[in-house]
């Protein structure tokens, strides 16, 4: 546009001076021209008058003579018009002035008013120096004029109104015939605007060419055609490897800077000409050492003096390439561990919010996708669903669990046995974020460890039935071995007996087939119990009535004891089948004789208590150890506490006596201080209404 | 006069061993326990020992044991009396090896007796 500008503006000065010129040479000729229209006209009056005899003849003639004279005439009143308005309309100021220092106006034309501001009146009337800013500048100028007429002269005018222009004079002294300069034309622009423009280019340019070679990042300016580098600044160099003198006026491919194809290079001019731009493209950068350089590359299309270049500014990012290439690759060891890790884990926020979890957590929660998982709390999945479960759960967390065992919920609502761990996750600031939550599902191994313990307890058990079996077996062949031995000693053939040892030998048969039968009916009563077959024949009776009939039994095992019995007489009846309460006393009794002393006391008593009434047999014996009370009534500690102590009896007594008395919906218990005594009570329920 | 120790821990078969062996004319000595039978071998030297396996306190075993590794009674018979067969188990049998002979509970009389007298002509 300023070309084009400059251009018609060179064209018109051209044009002007051309003007200029013919206006000169018509000023010389005009006397001598005019001498000749004259003349010229004078002989064609002559010519008229001598042919208008002939014209008259003629008159064709004549009329061809007088059209051929309006041509002319018009041809230069045309020309006259043309440059009359030439002059006029220009932005263009045209004055003749006198040559002395001060000078004066001869000559101007209206655009000499616009440039100034003075009228042309005023103009005329003025020194022409007084239109200088300074004084003295008309002298100057005038001197660089003479000096090379075809320079123009740059110089600043104070226009009327005191504002200051700065004006092109291009001027030429009009000289006499004597040599002598009779005054100065000049043809004066205003170029105050242009200029400013040009300034403002200037300085935009200085802008441009500070931006360029103080950017922090790598520039380069390429000829968009030649491929060249017409400039480039120092952190190119730098990244590059080259010197300034290497690299200008060569191109990248000549340098082997990016080592690419044609059709890459070529792609990339296509597209930096149809777009204008191109933004952050990541290309190679090979420097002088042959080190590869990754870069983001920005290109701008440029017009300079008509020409297509390219700005590219070029930031190195190999290190962020590097530094996020191993994070990436870190991320992905990490993302690689996190899922072939053998483990189910889950990342969560502090709430418990899930972040991220493998696909094994994923599984082991029963959902089909991590989207599905993420966002639901882990505490969710927590048997305690409950807000204060969360809470606890939470609390629990943030002291970091190794190895808790809880029972955790599938997305389809069944549990599971879990092994759960939890470990806070830090942030950068090591303030918590987060935790790491792995799951184990157990279950398997919850399984294994039931069948182990059952396993254990099965063996246990048949370790105690076999030691049961051989304590009942030695129970049972003992008075046997009594009845088979004494038998057999009555039929001794060799030996006379008196009738007093056959009769001893009699009753020691007689009372040892009393205690088999009394095992057997024990052995039984054990069966019945276990196997929940125990028939009671229940009827409302006193408990005195039941110690009565249990007396004669009860009176031959406290034989060495001291038997007392005593019962509150407001005791109510109690609902008990009579035979069998009455075995359960027998028992606590022999029991009690068996470990205590020889005269000390047994006392059978009973309290009513509520609907229900206590009974209890005392003794003072040995005591029991608080650790064995638990496992009195336990059958098959019966069965070992027989092998070890062997007072005699099944050792089902106990057994047998809690399975009675539980039948009666009552409960039985002991109370016991070593080296003091035992007391064992039990309870049966009060008859209703009696 | 040949003497037998008598262990058992059951009253009545205790009377009952005594008797019958008394009544064939063997001098009978009796413990209840292993203890009382250990220091009884000791006092009383006896030929033979009856021995009772289930017992309170010094077991039969015990005092079997107790007999065979004592070099001065080590060569002492000693017939087991016990409940179970000693066929039952390897253990039992093994153990059963230093003994003389057994006899399993309920045994009669006379099997006791010529088990005692064979016993003592093998000796």
């Amino acid at each position: 546009m300023a070309e084009k500008i400059n251009k018609t503006r060179e064209e018109l000065l051209n044009e002007l001076e051309k003007l200029r010129q013919r206006v000169a040479e018509l000023e010389k000729s005009n006397i001598a021209e005019r001498e000749e229209t004259s003349k010229a006209f004078r002989a064609s009056r002559r010519k008229q008058r001598t042919s208008t005899a002939e014209l008259r003849k003629s008159e064709p003639g004549r009329k061809q003579l007088q059209a051929t004279l309006r041509v002319s005439e018009d041809k230069l009143e045309e020309s006259e018009e043309k440059f009359r308005s030439l002059i006029t309309n220009l932005k263009l100021g045209i004055s003749r002035s006198t040559p002395e220092p001060g000078g004066v106006y001869l000559k101007v034309n209206p655009a000499m008013s616009e440039i100034t501001g003075y009228s042309r009146e005023e103009l005329l009337k003025m020194k022409v120096a007084d239109l200088y800013y300074h004084h003295e500048e008309r002298k100057a100028a005038l001197g660089k004029i003479m000096a090379d007429p075809h320079q123009p002269v740059e110089t600043t005018l104070k226009k009327k109104d005191g504002t200051v222009r700065m004006v092109s004079i291009k001027g030429a002294p009009v000289r006499d015939s004597w040599g002598r300069i009779r005054y100065f034309d000049a043809i004066i622009e205003d170029i105050t605007e242009r200029k400013q423009a040009e300034d403002a280019l200037k300085q935009s340019e200085e802008r441009f060419r500070k931006a360029f070679h103080s950017s922090p990042v790598a520039m380069r300016l390429i000829g968009l055609e030649s491929g060249r580098m017409v400039d480039v600044n120092e952190y190119f160099l730098k990244l590059v490897g080259y010197s300034r003198e290497e690299v200008i006026g060569h191109t990248t491919r000549e340098l082997d800077i990016l080592r690419e194809k044609e059709e890459a290079h070529l792609e990339r001019v296509r597209i930096l000409k149809e777009t204008g731009r191109i933004t952050d493209l990541e290309i190679k950068v090979y420097t002088r050492a042959g080190e590869e350089r990754i870069c983001l590359m920005s290109s701008e299309l440029l017009l300079l003096d008509g020409k297509e270049y390219s700005l590219s500014a070029l930031k190195d990012i190999t290190e962020l390439k590097k530094s996020e290439e191993a994070l990436r690759r870190s991320e992905e060891k990490l993302r690689l561990v996190f899922e072939s890790a053998g483990i189910d884990i889950a990342v969560t926020n502090l709430s418990g919010a899930i972040t991220e979890a493998n696909s094994r957590m994923v599984e082991t929660l029963g959902f089909k996708s991590r989207t599905e998982l993420a966002g639901k709390n882990i505490y969710e999945f927590i048997t305690q669903r409950s807000h204060t479960g969360a809470l606890k759960m939470r609390q629990t967390l943030e002291k970091g669990i190794k190895g808790m065992e809880y029972m955790l919920y599938h997305a389809d609502g069944t549990k599971f046995p879990g092994e759960f761990t939890a470990s806070i996750l830090k942030d950068a600031a090591g303030s918590p974020a987060g935790f790491i939550v792995t799951v184990r599902d157990i279950t398997e191994r919850k399984q294994a460890e039931d069948k182990a313990r059952e396993l254990r307890v099965l063996r246990e058990v048949d370790h105690l039935r076999s030691e049961l079996m051989a304590n009942v077996s030695h129970e049972l062949r003992t008075p046997l071995a009594s009845i088979k031995g004494f038998t057999t000693t009555l039929l001794r053939s060799d030996v006379k007996w008196s009738e007093e040892e056959q009769r001893d030998y009699l009753q020691t048969i007689n009372r040892e087939t009393d205690r088999l039968t009394r095992l057997i009916s024990d052995l039984l009563d054990m069966s019945r119990i276990d196997a929940g077959a125990l028939k009671l024949e229940l009827g409302t009776c006193h408990l005195q009535q039941i110690i009565d009939a249990a007396s004669g039994r009860l009176t031959t095992l406290t034989q060495r004891h001291q038997l007392n019995i005593a019962l509150p007489l407001d005791l109510p009846k109690v609902h008990a089948d009579e035979l069998r309460i009455g075995q359960v006393l027998t028992n606590l009794t022999e029991n009690a004789t068996k470990f205590s002393p020889e005269g000390s006391e047994i006392l059978i008593s009973a309290e009513p208590a509520g609907d229900q009434v206590i009974v209890s047999v005392t003794d003072h014996g040995q005591g029991i150890a608080s650790e064995l009370m638990g496992k009195l009534f336990d059958r098959f500690y019966q069965a070992q506490r027989i092998a070890d102590g062997h007072k005699g009896g099944t050792g089902l007594g106990l057994t047998i006596c809690k399975g009675i008395v539980e039948a009666h919906g009552g409960r039985i218990w002991v109370e016991s201080k070593l080296g003091e005594g035992s007391k064992f009570s039990f309870t049966l329920p009060a008859a209703r209404g009696d | 006069m040949t003497r037998i120790l008598v262990v058992e821990d059951e009253p009545n078969l205790r009377k009952l061993i005594k008797t019958n062996l008394a009544a064939s004319g063997y001098e009978v000595v009796t413990a209840a326990d292993g203890e009382e039978g250990m220091s009884l071998t000791q006092e009383e030297s006896p030929d033979l020992i009856l021995l009772d396996i289930r017992m309170p306190g010094m077991s039969g075993w015990d005092m079997l044991i107790a007999l065979k590794t004592n070099p001065k009674v080590k060569k002492m018979p000693v017939i087991i009396m016990t409940a179970s067969a000693p066929e039952e188990s390897e253990e039992y049998k093994m153990r059963s090896m230093r003994a003389a002979g057994y006899l399993v509970k309920p045994f009669g009389v006379d099997v006791m007796l010529s088990k005692v007298k064979e016993i003592l002509e093998s000796k």
